[in-house]
C-alpha cells in the first residue's frame, strides 16, 4: 500500500542498520573467501551471495506481505489498510529511535530467530566449501538467514505493506541499503562504517525517519473530521 | 576513562548492558553481543573453521577487568578484589550496585537472603541509589559467594569500583528516559484520539470511525503497558512477593484493570475506555520519578566527581626510571613521582619534595594547602605547584576518597525514625486504599452501577500515597548532597534531626576549635646533665610516633637515620607514653603523668595558653616542649553565629586549666571544663543527658570515640587519614569550623521542607480521598492530581540544593555551590 513511505524507511534502515553489520556478517565473507575458490572471480562470488541473500530476504518479504494481503481481504479493506497504514508508522518511528538511541526492541523476535536458525544451519554442510556458482548463492540464502534483529524489523515493515509484492519491494529496498556495507570487505567498508556510525548521521537518519513514520499517521487526520 | 565490558568475542563490539549470552567455542564460553554473532560464531565452529579467529586481525584489544554476571569467581583474583573490595583485618567491605531493585519490599527480600550467607556482617542497602554497602568476613565468605547470592535473589549485581558510580547512573538515566519518551509520544496520540472521541461524544460520530478510533487508542497503549509502566509492575509484584504491598500496587492495578477493562470495552464495543487517563497516569508519574531520580543524582554528584577525579594511570619510579602503570597494578609501597597539575591517584606519604594541593573535593576547602617530607597526600588532590616523590600507602578501594565515597553511600543509605515512620504510614495506606477503593466500588455499583468502576478507579489512583513516601526520603538526599558539597559528611542522619532540637554543643578543645595542627614552639632542656636540646627533641619525636594524639603529631617526623628503635612502648589515652630506646626508660606527656614515678620532682607552673609536653628518664625530666596551637581562624565567628542561633555552648577539654580557661574566654564561652580524662567526658556527657540535654559532640573522631559515641549527635571535624576510623554521626573535611554552621542552617531548612512535604502528602491525600469516593474526580482528573503532589513534593525538597548557608565560610560554601550547579 504505502511504498512511499515504507520504501526508503526500508533502505534507510538496511543502510543506517546495525553497527554491526560488518562485525558479525563481514565474518560471514572473510570466511567464505578464506577457502578454495575454485576459479570463481572475487567479485561474482560476492554478487552470488548476496544474490541469495536477496533471495531470502524476498521470500520473507513475500510472505509476510501476503499474510497482510490476507488479513485486508477478510477484515475489509478500508479499516485494515488504516491500521495497517498507522503501525507501519508506529514501526518506522521505533525503527528512527532505535537508530538515535541504539536501542535494540527487536531483541525478543532475534530469540525466536535463533532457534529457527538451529533447523537451517546443519544445511551448511551442503554449500560449505563454497567452489561452484550454485553453492555461492545457497551460502548468500543461508547467510539471510541468521538471526538479525535488522532484518526482522524490516520483515515488519513488509508484513503492513498489504501485498505480496509491495512486502518484497520492501525487502529489496532493505537490501539495497545493506548492500554497500556487505558487498565490500576489508578497509573500504570498515571506513564507510566508521562513517555511518557517526552520531550525527545516525540522529540524521533516526529524525528522516520519525518525520516519515509521523507523516503516515497523517491521514487520520481526515477521519476526524 | 571508564572500561568497556568484555567485547563481543565475534565482532568486537561492546556487549549491551543485559545480555548475557555465551557460545562455546574451543571449550570455552566467549561473550556474545547478540544471538545473531552467537549463530555466526558456532556456524563458524560447527565447520571446523574456529582457525578464522585466530587468524583474523583482533577487532579490538580493549581488554577488560570486569567480568560479566555469571563469572563471578573472576571477582576473587587479587587485581579485582583490590579493585572493588576495601578490607580491614578479616572484614571485607564493598559497594555493590543492584540492578532490578524497585521499592522498599526489594530492600526487605535483599537484606534477608544476604542474613542467611555464612559471615555477613552489615547491610545496608540505599533504596534510592539502588546500592548497597556489604560487610562481612572473609574467611566465611568469598566475595564471588556474596556476588553469586545476590544474582540469586534475582538481582544484577555489579560490584562499584568509585569510577564505575557514573556508568550505573547514566544507565539508570537513559532506561528511564527511553520509558519517558515512550509514554509521551504514545501518550499523545492517546490523548488526541480521545479528544476526538469526546467531540465525537458531543457532536455524534460515524459508528464505525469511533470503533475504528477506540481500536487505535488500545493499539497505541500497548506500548504505554508493556514498555513505560514496567517498572510500576516489577516493583509491584515484588512487593506482592515480600509480603508488603508498596504504593505501586496500587498504581499497578490501577493501570492493569483500567487496561482491562477497556480493552473488554473495545472489544465488545460497548461501555467507557480510559486509554487516556491510563496514558496521562504512567506520563505524569513517569516524569514525577523521572525528576526524583534526578534529584538523586544531583545529590549524588559529590561523590560521582569524588570518583572521577582519579586519573587512569601513574608514574612509577623503577630501577633506573619511570613507568606508566595502570591504577589497579599500583601496589603498597611503590614509589610515585608526582607532578604539577597531577591528580595523585593513591594514598601516600611523601619521601622528598614539596608540593602545593587543593583538596578541595575532598574537603570543600578551596585554599591549597603545602605539603612536605614526611606528610601525607590523598588520593585526589590536585597538585598546583612542586614535585615530589611519594610512597603509596592505599589503594583502590582503601583510600580516603574511597571511604569517603562510601560514607556518602551509608549516609543515604541510612533511615532516620521519620522516614521509617512515614514509610510505615505509607504502607499501612496502601492497605487501607485498597481497603476504601472496594467499599467504595461497592457502593457505587448499588448506587450506579455504571459509575462503579469509573469511580472506583479514581479512587484507587488518587489515594496513592507515593508522595507520603516520597517526602522525607527525597528531602535528605537533597540535603546529604548539599551539605557534602560543603566538606561536611552526613553519616547518619539523626545529625540533622538533633541539630534542630536547640542541644548543647560540647567542644573538645583540642583540635576543635584550634588549628589542630600544633607545632613545638621551644625545647627547654631542665637538666644541666641532659643531651642538647635538639637531641632531645629527637628522643621525643621518636616516642611521639606511637601516640596518636594531636599534641604527637607536632613533633617532627622522625628521620629513620637515626636510628631510634622502641621497646616496651604504652600509650596511655589523655597522658603520654611510655616506651625504652636503648637501655633509657621514657616518659613523655603530661607532667603529672612524666612525674608520676618520679619522687624529688616539684611541678611547675603551666606556661599560659600553651601546652607543654615534658620528657623524663627514670631519674629526672629532662625538657619541656612547648606546644603552640592557634585558635582556628573562623572559630570566633562560628561561636558567635552558634550563639546567635541559640546553642548553648561548652568546652570539654583535657587540656589543664590555664590553656582552656584562656581559650573560653577568647571565644566568650562561660561554660568549660579542664583537665578531663576521657572517662570525665563520658561522664559529662552521661550526666547532662540525664538532665534530659540533648548532646552533640564535637570532637576529632580519633581518641574520643567513646565520649562522641555516647552523645546524641557528633560530629568530627579534620578526622583526615583516621577517617575509617571515626565513629561519628558527622564527619567535616575541612579545617574550618564554619561548616559546622552550615550544617545546622541546613538542618532547619531540612526540618523546615520535611514538614511542609509530609504536612501537604497528608492534606493531599485527606482531602482527595472524600472527592473522589463520591465520584466527584474523574479518572483524569485523579491521575493528574496524584501525579502532580508528588512532583511537588520532590521539587520542594529539591530547593535544598539551592540553599545557601547565611554565614560560615561564605568565600568557599560560595565556590563549591556554584560549581555544584554548573556540573
Amino acid at each position: 500500500m504505502n511504498p512511499e513511505l515504507l520504501l526508503p524507511a526500508a533502505l534507510l534502515a538496511g543502510f543506517f542498520g546495525s553497527t554491526h553489520c560488518i562485525g558479525m556478517c563481514g565474518a560471514i565473507v572473510v570466511l567464505f573467501e578464506q577457502q578454495k575458490s575454485a576459479g570463481m572471480r572475487r567479485w561474482l562470488r560476492r554478487i552470488l551471495y548476496n544474490s541469495g541473500r536477496l533471495g531470502f530476504y524476498v521470500l520473507l518479504g513475500a510472505i509476510a506481505g501476503s499474510a497482510s494481503a490476507v488479513i485486508v481481504a477478510t477484515a475489509g479493506a478500508r479499516t485494515t489498510l488504516l491500521i495497517l497504514r498507522l503501525i507501519a508508522g508506529i514501526l518506522v518511528i521505533a525503527i528512527g529511535l532505535n537508530l538515535i538511541f541504539n536501542w535494540n526492541f527487536t531483541r525478543f523476535i532475534e530469540n525466536a530467530g535463533a532457534r529457527i536458525w538451529q533447523r537451517l544451519a546443519p544445511l551448511a554442510r551442503h554449500v560449505l566449501p563454497v567452489e561452484t556458482p550454485a553453492r555461492a548463492l545457497g551460502a548468500g540464502f543461508l547467510w539471510g538467514a541468521l538471526p538479525c534483529g535488522l532484518v526482522y524489523s524490516a520483515v515488519a515493515m513488509a508484513a503492513t505493506s498489504g501485498s505480496a509484492v509491495n512486502g518484497s519491494l520492501v525487502m529489496l529496498s532493505f537490501w539495497a541499503g545493506t548492500l554497500p556495507a556487505l558487498i565490500f570487505a576489508g578497509a573500504t567498508a570498515a571506513r564507510l562504517q566508521r562513517w555511518k556510525s557517526m552520531p550525527a548521521f545516525r540522529r540524521m537518519a533516526g529524525g528522516i525517519m520519525i518525520v516519515l513514520g509521523l507523516s503516515a499517521m497523517g491521514p487520520f487526520r481526515q477521519l476526524i473530521h | 576513562m571508564t572500561l568497556v565490558a568484555a567485547p563481543c568475542f565475534h565482532c568486537g563490539e561492546p556487549v549491551p548492558a543485559g545480555i548475557s549470552l555465551f557460545a562455546r567455542l574451543g571449550g570455552e564460553d566467549q561473550p556474545m553481543c547478540c544471538v545473531g554473532c552467537k549463530a555466526v560464531a558456532e556456524f563458524i565452529a560447527a565447520s571446523g573453521l574456529s582457525a578464522f579467529y585466530e587468524h583474523r586481525d583482533n577487532p579490538d584489544p580493549q581488554f577488560d577487568l570486569t567480568p560479566r554476571m555469571g563469572q563471578w569467581h573472576h571477582y576473587d583474583a587479587d587485581d579485582l578484589l583490590n579493585r572493588y573490595v576495601h578490607v580491614t583485618d578479616d572484614l571485607a567491605e564493598a559497594t555493590i550496585d543492584l540492578g532490578g531493585m524497585y521499592c522498599t519490599a526489594c530492600v526487605w527480600l535483599f537484606d534477608n537472603a544476604l542474613q542467611k550467607l555464612p559471615g555477613i556482617k552489615s547491610v545496608s542497602v540505599n533504596p534510592a541509589t539502588k546500592r548497597a554497602v556489604v560487610g562481612w568476613d572473609r574467611n566465611l565468605l568469598a566475595f564471588s559467594e556474596l556476588l553469586a547470592a545476590i544474582a540469586r535473589v534475582g538481582f544484577k549485581p555489579a560490584p562499584l569500583a568509585a569510577d564505575r558510580a557514573a556508568d550505573a547512573r547514566d544507565a539508570e538515566y537513559r532506561h528511564a528516559l527511553k520509558r519517558l519518551i515512550v509514554a509521551a509520544a504514545a501518550g499523545m496520540q492517546v490523548m488526541m484520539f480521545a479528544v476526538a472521541l469526546y467531540a465525537g461524544e458531543m457532536f455524534g460520530i460515524e459508528g464505525g470511525i469511533e470503533r475504528f478510533l477506540r481500536i487505535i487508542s488500545l493499539l497505541v497503549t500497548v506500548p504505554i503497558i508493556l514498555f513505560s509502566a514496567r517498572p510500576f509492575f516489577a516493583s509491584a509484584w515484588r512487593g506482592i512477593r515480600a509480603r508488603s504491598p508498596g504504593m505501586d500496587l496500587p498504581v499497578s492495578l490501577a493501570i492493569g484493570g483500567a487496561f482491562v477493562a477497556s480493552t473488554y470495552a473495545t472489544w465488545a464495543n460497548n461501555g467507557d475506555i480510559y486509554f487516556d487517563s491510563i496514558a496521562m497516569f504512567v506520563l505524569f508519574l513517569s516524569a514525577a520519578r523521572f525528576l526524583e531520580m534526578r534529584a538523586r543524582h544531583r545529590s549524588d554528584d559529590h561523590a560521582v566527581a569524588l570518583a572521577e577525579l582519579l586519573p587512569d594511570t601513574a608514574l612509577r619510579i623503577v630501577d633506573g626510571g619511570h613507568e606508566i602503570v595502570a591504577l589497579d597494578r599500583l601496589r603498597k609501597d611503590d614509589v610515585l613521582s608526582i607532578r604539577p597539575g597531577d591528580v595523585i591517584p593513591v594514598d601516600g606519604d611523601i619521601l622528598s619534595g614539596k608540593i602545593s594541593v587543593d583538596e578541595s573535593l575532598l574537603t570543600g576547602e578551596s585554599m591549597s594547602i603545602q605539603r612536605s617530607m614526611g606528610e601525607s597526600v590523598h588520593a585526589g588532590a590536585m597538585v598546583h605547584t612542586g614535585n615530589a616523590t611519594v610512597r603509596v600507602t592505599q589503594t583502590g578501594a582503601s583510600t580516603s576518597l574511597a571511604e569517603i565515597g562510601r560514607m556518602l553511600e551509608r549516609a543515604q543509605a541510612d533511615r532516620p525514625p521519620v522516614a521509617i515512620l512515614a514509610d510505615r504510614i505509607a504502607r499501612h495506606f496502601v492497605t487501607a486504599v485498597l481497603a476504601i477503593t472496594t467499599m467504595t466500588a461497592i457502593t457505587w455499583y448499588y448506587i450506579e452501577p455504571g459509575r462503579a468502576f469509573e469511580t472506583a478507579l479514581a479512587t484507587l489512583v488518587v489515594t496513592c500515597p507515593c508522595a507520603l513516601a516520597l517526602a522525607t526520603p527525597a528531602a535528605l538526599a537533597a540535603a546529604t548532597g548539599r551539605l557534602a558539597r560543603a566538606g561536611f559528611l552526613v553519616v547518619r542522619s539523626r545529625v540533622l534531626d538533633v541539630l534542630t532540637r536547640s542541644p548543647i554543643i560540647i567542644f573538645d578543645k583540642t583540635g576543635t576549635l584550634t588549628e589542630g595542627r600544633p607545632r613545638v614552639l621551644t625545647a627547654t632542656r631542665l637538666l644541666d646533665t641532659a643531651p642538647p636540646a635538639n637531641q632531645l627533641l629527637d628522643t621525643a619525636a621518636a616516642i611521639e610516633a606511637a601516640s596518636e594524639h594531636v599534641l604527637a603529631r607536632a613533633f617532627p617526623i622522625q628521620d629513620q637515620s637515626k636510628n631510634n628503635t622502641l621497646d616496651e612502648v604504652e600509650v596511655v589515652p589523655g597522658s603520654g607514653v611510655a616506651a625504652t630506646i636503648g637501655d633509657t626508660a621514657y616518659r613523655i606527656g603530661k607532667q603529672a603523668f612524666v612525674a608520676e614515678q618520679l619522687d624529688a620532682y616539684e611541678m611547675q607552673s603551666p606556661s599560659g595558653h600553651r601546652t607543654d609536653v615534658y620528657l623524663a628518664d627514670a631519674t629526672n625530666v629532662l625538657a619541656r616542649f612547648e606546644i603552640g596551637d592557634e585558635l582556628r581562624a573562623d572559630a570566633q565567628r562560628t561561636i558567635e553565629s552558634l550563639r546567635e542561633k541559640k546553642f548553648r555552648i561548652m568546652i570539654a577539654s583535657g587540656d589543664h586549666e590555664a590553656a582552656v580557661a584562656k581559650i573560653a574566654a577568647r571565644l566568650g564561652i562561660a561554660q568549660w571544663r579542664a583537665n578531663l580524662t576521657p572517662q570525665d567526658k563520658l561522664a559529662l556527657v552521661h550526666t547532662l543527658r540525664e538532665q534530659g540535654e540533648l548532646v552533640v559532640m564535637v570532637g576529632d573522631g580519633i581518641n574520643d570515640a567513646p565520649v562522641l559515641a555516647a552523645a546524641d549527635a557528633s560530629v568530627a571535624l579534620d578526622a583526615g587519614t583516621a577517617l575509617a576510623r571515626a565513629s561519628a554521626d558527622a564527619v567535616s573535611l575541612g579545617r574550618q569550623l564554619g561548616a559546622l554552621v552550615t550544617a545546622v542552617e541546613i538542618a532547619a531548612d531540612t526540618r523546615r521542607i520535611i514538614r511542609q512535604n509530609l504536612a501537604w502528602a497528608l492534606c493531599y491525600n485527606l482531602t482527595a480521598v472524600p472527592l473522589a469516593v463520591s465520584g466527584l474526580l474523574a479518572p483524569w482528573m485523579a491521575a493528574l492530581g496524584m501525579s502532580a503532589s508528588s512532583l511537588i513534593v520532590v521539587l520542594n525538597a529539591l530547593r535544598l540544593h539551592r540553599s545557601k548557608s547565611a554565614r560560615a565560610a561564605p568565600e568557599a560554601s560560595g565556590e563549591t555551590a556554584t560549581a555544584g550547579v554548573t556540573s
